[in-house]
């Protein structure tokens, strides 16, 4: 495969996308109706509760100034207002409770649906972005940046939102305590969005750098992990450590950086809302001795302004903090709406629409009873590099492998084995020509899922994943259990498993850890067998294997590919002889093409010949 | 950038994490608590004058001590201005303390990542057998924040949400009179009824947790693999595994926004419910005619200024219990057995120039393996200096564990074990491990330039470039030849994503030959060249860089017996040896 460099960690900066918030709403979509219901009774919860103040406030002035009351309470006794707050505190709280848990709830679903939408979307970027994309950036945004939403948008938002309702009910009970502090506090309001203002941005930076910090340090602890028994025993552990350290320092400073400058703004608007209790104070206090307000309205201002102490904090808080949230659905919504490969096509189960192109469920119903009838290889005029500006692999390539044939594929390093294997199920895009299976060419309306489905692909590491030994022969879960033991019965693991009682329950480690190298080729054989491929096509499938197992691969192939296409890519010649045809290349030409004794033998000696010079 | 340091101390922890957490510089730890004392009296005095403030406005003389009534609008005023200060003050005090609480947490969090490098960088394979990368990259990833929470979040917030509950009960008594045994225990009342909530939210946090490993581990397989996922067409039954542990994961997670959000209701509200009940008692129980000055102070303190403590609670209480149990989890994973525990008994070999009738290595009674299904069995095996020998075997038959236990990676059981004559006592010791040069089967790169993957450094200088391009034209790679442009600039991605299987291994082997030690293990790590290129390398190798060394090979390909001296077949758990000319044979 062609070297392709890395891309740089997309950097964000300034205000948010349009598209985060067009993407959130996607998420809320399904429960709009509920929400209004859910908001309006979570609002209406919170102005009984904060109405406590002035009931407080009817309650001082029954002592000092009865007649100021409304009629109905002029002659209350103290336990009525008592009573009077009660009542609010409990209804109050019965509403704000059902507010809170049923929003919250409707968030975790919401945001859920963001994952399983990006996922399927990254599930079919095009190749290239996982070649120039490192493993651990791509897992930050499932693992960090969805956690950090996950998080977010459950309780906290619910807690923002009913924050927000606070701030309003509390403007709504100090206009009604008298109409002037309305003025005091929206210019309260506007000091406070200024600072916000003046902080948001420092902010927004601080939290971008820290995501982007915490990929390296992740990715070489893990690479240490891997590399253990190696660093030990070189004794390189000191340089390990320093490069872990540094990693580890910078990813760690620029998290004090980010906690220092929300601490600092913190107490920034703290001082702002002791200040404003001092002004209210001295209002209030002028109010009194002006006569249009009575003690009881002193208090009632003190209190809620108090009161706003903690909610205009909290609030800015969870703002800072639910910009974590938002920075998170940034990063989701960036591959959100990143291409798709070309051809490809998202399942009908898609609910987001992000203008990628989708299939209908008659498409997908369509594909699965699809019957391979002509599966005939045509490579056409193929003009391929990986990308602009790197050298062409192949250029005006032409192959025709007829259905049935057994081709053997040979050809040093670098001569296009490879790249040919990964253009067949269009993993690239060609730059010119065409590459069909029968009458199937995604470039002419062809379906790409069920080009990719007709060939089964035995590379020399296949893939293991850490689950059940049936999963791995069958992830589809399209077998019986039968025909999942007739496979493995096939291929020679029948002594295997019955090592593990027969169960196919059994759980296999992450990339096969508890399994040889022989044993997973041949569970990766048997998962071949399984899929019933027209062509099958092994990458240098056998060259790490011992000759027992080798002898009961190609055992197993000349039984069960009688009639279907076989492309065996190889380095060892030897292992050839169960090929028809054999092809040759080199720089991305074919370089002899013909039966397989003649080819190799020619192949042999220009290899020797090149040796000696 | 970064300087190149001397041996750097592994960091141990020989005490319970969290006790290593907080006593860890502790005089600063304690000063937190004392600041966050400090602010939530000013608290309260603020709130002090604010009832003082109120009552010189009506001239009402409260019963109780704080009852100088103000004669003139001058005292009104200082009454005011001295509560806005105490507030200020006792704000500053709070962040600065926050701030602090951070400072120590990061403190901790870099000694604890230290020691869970130093850990995965000397733990044994042995030790390892079920602990997969991610979990391990996940210990570093939450478990280590999440313990050192104590102190960002636990100590400071704690601080600040108990000093005011302990205090407010003297206040009030002190302020209006309340009775200070019915305050306290409605303030223990609440304090229980959120660390039960809070306990069973630290369980479907635990659980939360343990999903979203699950979770992350399947992505990571996901993206590694995408490549054959995508040839094989199966990205739809492979989302359908991840979505199947997203959707366990949101529906705990519903659980627990629920079990939250009751939590914070019951919190957000009992300030209020403590008003209304402290009004109650007073008028009935003590038939308390109260001052306007009284009622805004018990409204006040327990309404407004008891509104964060009493939301605070809870994460206090589920923050302590997730930093516990992550550092439980941590312990797990530091007290595996690693190399460090062997360091202490280090062996000096004595004659370092030795007869040459002595074998190298010399090995009795190899066992290895579980006890039902051992793998290596009563093995036997010397090897002189200067030999080349290959091992041969099918799969699984225990070539790499024979190796791994040389290497002391696996704790084979030895009856003998001597290197040039001296027996290797107990465990290998590091002077062993000193002789031995190990080509691993699976390729290990680091995410650097091509220049530091060879010389297995990070920022190596140009200045030894010829050297390395000699090594790496040893196993046969010209950088230009395989498209790296760069050169040794070349930057390889994480875990050499954009390098072929072949690539990888020539790049592994020229790392390990940089290395000058005398024996040489390679652990099958050619599979992935062609025949010929194996060939020319182990030619080149052979005839070069190898030439004096003691060289143990393990493979599968015949066509590299015509290189080695000595073949020997690894079968029933034992090495035989086998002559060339027959090993040979079998290959047609």
């Amino acid at each position: 495969m062609s070297f392709l460099g890395l891309d740089n960690e997309k950097i964000f900066e300034g205000g948010f996308k349009k598209t985060v918030f067009q993407t959130l709403l996607m998420a809320y979509a399904p429960f709009r109706r509920l929400l209004v219901v859910v908001l309006t009774v979570g609002f209406i919860g919170r102005v009984l509760v904060l109405a406590n103040t002035n009931v407080i406030g009817f309650w001082v002035d029954s002592i000092t100034l009865p007649e100021k009351l409304p009629k109905l309470m002029r002659n209350w006794p103290a336990e009525n207002f008592v009573w009077l707050l009660l009542a609010l505190t409990v209804v109050g709280f019965a509403l704000t409770t059902y507010f809170r848990i049923k929003f919250s709830r409707i968030s975790s679903r919401a945001v859920s649906s963001l994952y399983d939408e990006t996922t399927l979307r990254v599930s079919r970027a095009p190749m290239s972005f996982f070649d120039r994309n490192p493993v651990g950036r791509i897992m930050t945004r499932f693992s960090s940046d969805y956690g950090n939403i996950f998080r977010l948008f459950g309780g906290p938002l619910a807690e923002f939102f009913s924050i927000v309702f606070d701030l309003i009910a509390l403007v709504i009970l100090l206009t009604v305590v008298h109409s002037s502090l309305f003025i005091l506090m929206a210019i309260y309001a506007a000091a406070n969005i200024l600072v916000y203002k003046l902080n948001r941005n420092k902010l927004r930076e601080a939290r971008r750098t820290l995501s982007s910090q915490r990929g390296p340090s992740l990715a070489h602890f893990a690479e240490t992990a891997q590399g253990a028994i190696s660093i030990r025993l070189f004794e390189k552990e000191p340089l390990f450590q320093a490069r872990f350290a540094y990693l580890d320092k910078m990813y760690l400073e620029s998290k004090r950086k980010t906690v220092a400058l929300v601490l600092s703004y913190v107490f920034q608007m703290n001082f702002l809302s002791t200040l404003w209790f001092l002004v209210v104070g001295f209002y209030s206090w002028w109010g009194l001795r002006q006569g249009f307000m009575s003690v009881g309205d002193v208090g009632v201002s003190l209190g809620l302004i108090l009161f706003s102490f903690n909610a205009v904090q909290m609030f800015f808080e969870w703002l800072t903090q639910l910009e974590e949230g938002f920075v998170g659905v940034e990063r989701m919504d960036d591959y959100l709406r990143r291409p798709l490969e070309a051809h490809m096509k998202l399942p009908s189960t898609a609910i987001y629409k992000t203008g990628h192109p989708q299939d209908t469920r008659q498409e997908e119903e369509k594909r699965k009873k699809t019957e391979f009838s002509n599966f005939d290889i045509k490579f056409q005029n193929v003009s391929f590099q990986y990308s602009e500006g790197h050298d062409w692999v192949f250029k005006n390539f032409n192959l025709v492998i007829p259905q049935g044939q057994k081709l053997g594929i040979i050809g040093r390093t670098g001569s296009g084995k490879s790249s040919l294997l990964q253009i067949l199920s269009h993993l690239y895009p060609l730059a010119e020509g065409s590459v069909a299976i029968g009458s199937n060419d995604p470039n002419l309306n062809g379906d790409l899922q069920s080009l990719r489905k007709s060939v089964a692909y035995l590379p020399q590491d296949p893939v293991i994943f850490k689950a059940t030994l049936r999963d791995n022969l069958d992830l589809e879960k399209t077998y019986t259990d039968q025909e999942l033991i007739q496979a493995l019965l096939k291929v020679g693991l029948g002594p295997w498993f019955d090592s593990l009682n027969q169960d196919l329950d059994y759980e296999l480690q992450e990339k096969g850890k508890n399994l040889s190298l022989g044993e997973k080729q041949l569970l990766g054989l048997a998962r071949c067998l399984l899929q019933k491929a027209p062509i099958f096509v092994l990458d240098e499938a056998t060259s790490a294997l011992d000759p027992v197992t080798e002898k009961i691969v190609l055992s197993v192939l000349r039984q069960e590919y009688k009639g279907k296409t076989l492309l065996f890519v190889a380095h060892r010649t030897q292992t050839l002889g169960i090929c028809d045809e054999i092809l040759w290349l080199e720089k991305g030409k074919v370089k002899l093409k013909g039966r397989a004794q003649d080819v190799l033998s020619h192949f042999e000696k220009v290899n020797l010949d090149s040796r000696q010079v | 950038m970064m300087q190149m340091p001397s041996r750097l101390p592994l960091q141990r922890f020989d005490q319970p994490i969290y006790k290593a957490i907080l006593k860890d510089r502790w005089p600063w730890r304690a000063l937190i608590l004392i600041v966050s004392f400090v602010a939530a009296a000013l608290t309260l005095v603020a709130a002090g004058f604010q009832k003082s403030f109120i009552d010189s406005l009506t001239n009402f003389a409260s019963t109780t001590t704080l009852n100088f009534v103000a004669s003139d609008e001058k005292q009104q005023i200082i009454f005011l201005l001295s509560s806005f200060l105490c507030f200020v003050v006792a704000s500053f005090f709070t962040q600065i303390n926050n701030y602090w609480g951070l400072r120590e947490s990061l403190f901790s969090q870099r000694k604890l990542a230290q020691g869970l490098y130093d850990q995965s960088l000397t733990l044994k394979s042995e030790s390892l057998e079920k602990k997969t990368v991610g979990e391990m990259v996940a210990l570093y990833a939450t478990d280590v924040p999440a313990s050192t929470i104590l102190l960002e979040q636990t100590l400071p917030f704690g601080a600040s949400t108990f000093f005011p509950l302990i205090l407010t009960p003297f206040a009030l008594n002190y302020l209006v009179g309340t009775p200070l045994l019915e305050t306290c225990a409605l303030v223990v009342v609440v304090a229980i009824i959120n660390t039960l909530l809070a306990l069973r939210q630290s369980r479907f946090f635990l659980k939360f947790k343990e999903l979203a490993a699950i979770r992350t581990s399947f992505v990571n397989e996901w993206i590694q693999n995408i490549r054959t996922l995508k040839i094989l067409n199966w990205l739809e039954p492979y989302e359908a595994r991840i979505f199947q542990v997203r959707e366990r994961e949101t529906k705990n997670r519903i659980e627990m926004v629920t079990n939250g959000q009751i939590m914070n209701a019951i919190t957000s509200h009992s300030t209020f419910l403590f008003n209304v009940t402290a009004g109650l008692s007073l008028i009935w129980i003590y038939k308390r005619t109260l001052t306007p000055g009284e009622i805004w102070t018990v409204f006040w303190i327990l309404g407004i200024l008891l509104n964060r403590p009493l939301r605070q609670l809870p994460w206090f209480f589920t923050f302590a219990f997730d930093a516990l149990t992550s550092s439980k989890r941590l312990e797990g994973f530091l007290r595996l057995t690693s190399f460090n525990d062997y360091n202490i008994e280090k062996k000096q070999f004595k004659n370092e120039k030795h007869n040459s009738p002595l074998p190298l290595l010399e090995i009795e009674g190899l066992n290895w393996g579980h006890e039902e299904s051992p793998v290596l069995k009563n093995l036997n095996f010397k090897i002189f200096e200067g030999e080349k020998i290959a091992i041969l075997g099918e799969v699984g038959s225990g070539k790499s564990a024979f190796l791994h236990c040389l290497m002391g990676e696996l704790d084979g059981r030895f009856k003998n074990f001597l290197y040039k004559g001296e027996p290797v006592q107990g465990e290998i010791t590091r002077e062993l491990r000193r002789v031995l040069n190990y080509v691993p089967q699976e390729s290990f790169l680091m995410n650097s330039t091509l220049r530091d993957n060879v010389a297995f450094e990070y920022e190596k200088s140009a200045v030894l470039d010829p050297e390395m391009d000699t090594f790496l034209n040893h196993v046969d790679f010209n950088p230009a030849f395989e498209g790296l442009s760069d050169g040794l600039d070349t930057r390889i991605g994480e875990r050499g994503v954009n390098l072929s299987g072949g690539q990888k291994q020539r790049l592994s082997l020229a790392r390990s030959i940089v290395q000058e030690r005398p024996l040489v293990l390679i652990d099958d790590s050619m599979s992935q060249l062609d025949a010929e290129t194996e060939k020319k390398i182990l030619k080149e190798l052979f005839a070069g860089p190898l030439k004096n060394k003691t060289v143990i090979l393990t493979t599968h390909r015949r066509s590299v017996l015509h290189f080695v001296s000595k073949v020997y077949e690894m079968k029933n758990g034992c090495l035989a040896e086998v002559s060339k000319e027959k090993a040979l044979e079998v290959k047609t």
